[in-house]
């Protein structure tokens, strides 16, 4: 009996070694590493010399760090509700047994298989100001046409347009999971009831949909705070400028900061930065979930 | 009969939002695609034209040939297949050990496993890069894959699966002296297929859209991969459309051609990360 508890535990450590091993060398000496090189004025060749906390500073005192951070939040307050909203839209409108559902289901979804750059180059074509097919469709409705892509105004809702449509497919599909799981007799008894359309939604659907949605938000303001893909694309022809400005978010910023600029402590730092944030953002939902998630 | 009608109109006012919504989802594709066939001219005329003169191919073949595309396509293909490949089987391999088999410190791994999930790959990409090029890895294939095919997400979901199967299957061949990886590769792994090829398709999906790794991962255009050669033609020629959509026309397919096969997965793996992610 003994010999055989030992060969199996032989065995799952053989099995788990890869992934261990593996999360070791590229997940958990890194995380360490990072923090390490914040704190330094490393340039990527040269000596590494232990400053303290002065990344943080001279970051926090950057006017060009301050609108990465405050790029990155409004592009996550933006796009993130939008995107639940119009999810939760199309999620209940195709929980109502239509026959095409299933084609619905397919055609949403479709934007999230796109490559996000080429989703950006696209979209950054259809919105140019003149020759763009969506200015063309709002002049044809007489509404104005703003200069979405070259005012730095307009930038950040261009990305968040981008953002918006290749999310709704993934959102709408888990809530649409979510709402098939809600058995029809409480919807049955509500009718019974003579409650209205709109009451149902908001005191049956939304609180039976609420951990869902609760997962929906919290991965998407994580995914949020991360955003790099479009804005890269978007930016690729932007010399500096109030329009890049108007768009560079945190992981632009790491990127930038490391690789442009080879200064790797403060790239670091930043990088810490941006996780706290997005740490502290998580627990505070973790927080308010007990206010509005219902668990059965 | 009242009520037959109100359900009649109701069916047809959620049929017209549906199909509205769908022309604005569709709508980049079809933007994306008549413009790959156009020339520069037709699009930057004004107003717009919807359907090119003439059906170019030009502009496929000047990004094929001129532009190194070709080279990207198999770069990416290369990436995608290796890095799913190995991600694939050694989330699996783990997710059996920690769904299955006893073992001391058990939970205590997987807790710790957990915690680097956690943590959001941009803070460790300097680290990253700066192994990988301790390892002279930089401009590499190993350097593009090894340190994503560590994938504890993959493994914590197929973990479910797993854990899911009934146990009599495998103590039946326990005691027939089955070992413990005829036990995982025989008997277990078959019968979570269908979980498998769900988190295989978003793996490959997302192994194919990435950006920001690749991007820092290569410095010449070696080994440059799709997204990465997309990025930079936005730089060069940021306003040469029908080249820059006939990219990403080329860059797109191969995905919708996956997802028209297997769109049935894509749709039951990302129900499933929904339900128990």
């Amino acid at each position: 009996m003994r010999k055989k508890i030992k060969k199996e535990w032989l065995w799952a450590y053989l099995f788990i070694a890869p992934i261990v091993i593996g999360t070791l060398i590229f997940g958990v000496i890194p995380i360490i590493y990072s923090f390490l090189i914040s704190l330094t004025n490393w340039n990527g060749i040269g000596d590494r010399l232990f400053v303290g906390i002065k990344n943080f500073v001279t970051l926090l005192h950057d006017e060009k760090m301050i609108h990465e951070i405050k790029n990155t939040l409004a592009y996550t307050i933006a796009s993130v509700p939008l995107t639940l909203v119009f999810s939760v839209v199309v999620a209940v409108l195709l929980n109502q047994g239509l026959k095409a559902t299933g084609f619905f289901r397919v055609i949403y979804f479709l934007p999230n298989i796109v490559m996000p750059v080429a989703a950006a180059m696209v979209w950054r074509f259809m919105l140019n100001s003149k020759t763009g097919i969506v200015n063309a469709f709002l002049s044809w409705l007489h509404l104005p046409t703003p200069n979405w892509i070259s005012d730095p105004k307009f930038i950040m809702a261009s990305i968040v347009i981008v953002s918006v449509w290749s999310g709704i497919g993934y959102n709408a599909i888990i809530l649409l999971a979510g709402l098939q799981s809600i058995s029809g007799e409480v919807y049955e008894a509500a009718r019974l009831d003579g409650a209205p359309p709109f009451t149902t939604f908001c005191r049956i659907t939304v609180p039976l949909l609420s951990p869902t949605l609760f997962f929906l938000l919290t991965m998407g303001v994580m995914n949020g705070m991360k955003a790099f893909d479009v804005i890269f694309t978007f930016t690729q022809n932007v010399d500096g400028g109030p329009l890049l400005e108007a768009s560079r978010t945190l992981v632009y910023g790491i990127y930038n900061r490391a690789f442009s600029l080879m200064g790797f402590g403060e790239a670091s730092a930043e990088a810490v930065i941006l996780f706290v944030m997005i740490m502290f953002v998580t627990v505070i939902q973790f927080k308010l979930q007990k206010k509005w998630v219902y668990y059965e | 009969m009242q009520k037959l009608k109100a359900s009649t109109i109701k069916k047809a006012i959620i049929y017209i939002v549906l199909i509205l919504g769908t022309f604005i989802m569709l709508m980049p594709f079809l933007w994306m695609i008549l413009t790959s066939f156009k020339t520069y001219k037709e699009t930057i005329a004004v107003p717009i034209t919807w359907f090119p003169e003439k059906w170019l191919l030009e502009n496929y073949t000047e990004v094929l040939m001129k532009l190194d595309f070709i080279r990207y396509y198999g770069n990416t293909i290369l990436v995608t297949v290796f890095t799913v490949f190995f991600m694939m089987f050694f989330s699996a391999m783990g997710a059996y050990a920690f769904a299955r088999m006893n073992f001391p410190f058990k939970n205590v791994i997987f807790a710790l496993l957990l915690t680097t999930f956690m943590v959001p790959p941009q803070l460790t990409m300097i680290p990253k890069y700066l192994i990988i090029s301790q390892l002279k890895w930089v401009d590499t294939l190993a350097g593009i894959v090894v340190p994503n095919i560590f994938s504890v997400y993959s493994m914590f979901l197929l973990r479910q699966f797993f854990a899911g199967l009934p146990r009599e299957l495998e103590d039946a061949a326990k005691i027939d002296g089955c070992s413990y990886f005829r036990l995982f590769w025989n008997i277990s792994l078959p019968l979570c297929k269908s979980g498998m090829v769900a988190m295989m398709v978003l793996n490959v999906l997302w192994a194919w859209n990435d950006l920001l790794w690749p991007l820092i991962a290569t410095s010449t255009d070696k080994l440059r991969v799709l997204s990465v050669g997309m990025a930079t033609l936005q730089g060069q020629h940021g306003t040469d459309y029908p080249l820059l959509m006939a990219a990403g026309v080329m860059a797109v397919i191969p995905m919708l051609i996956i997802y028209t096969i297997g769109q049935k997965y894509f749709i039951e793996g990302i129900a499933f990360t929904g339900v128990k992610g």
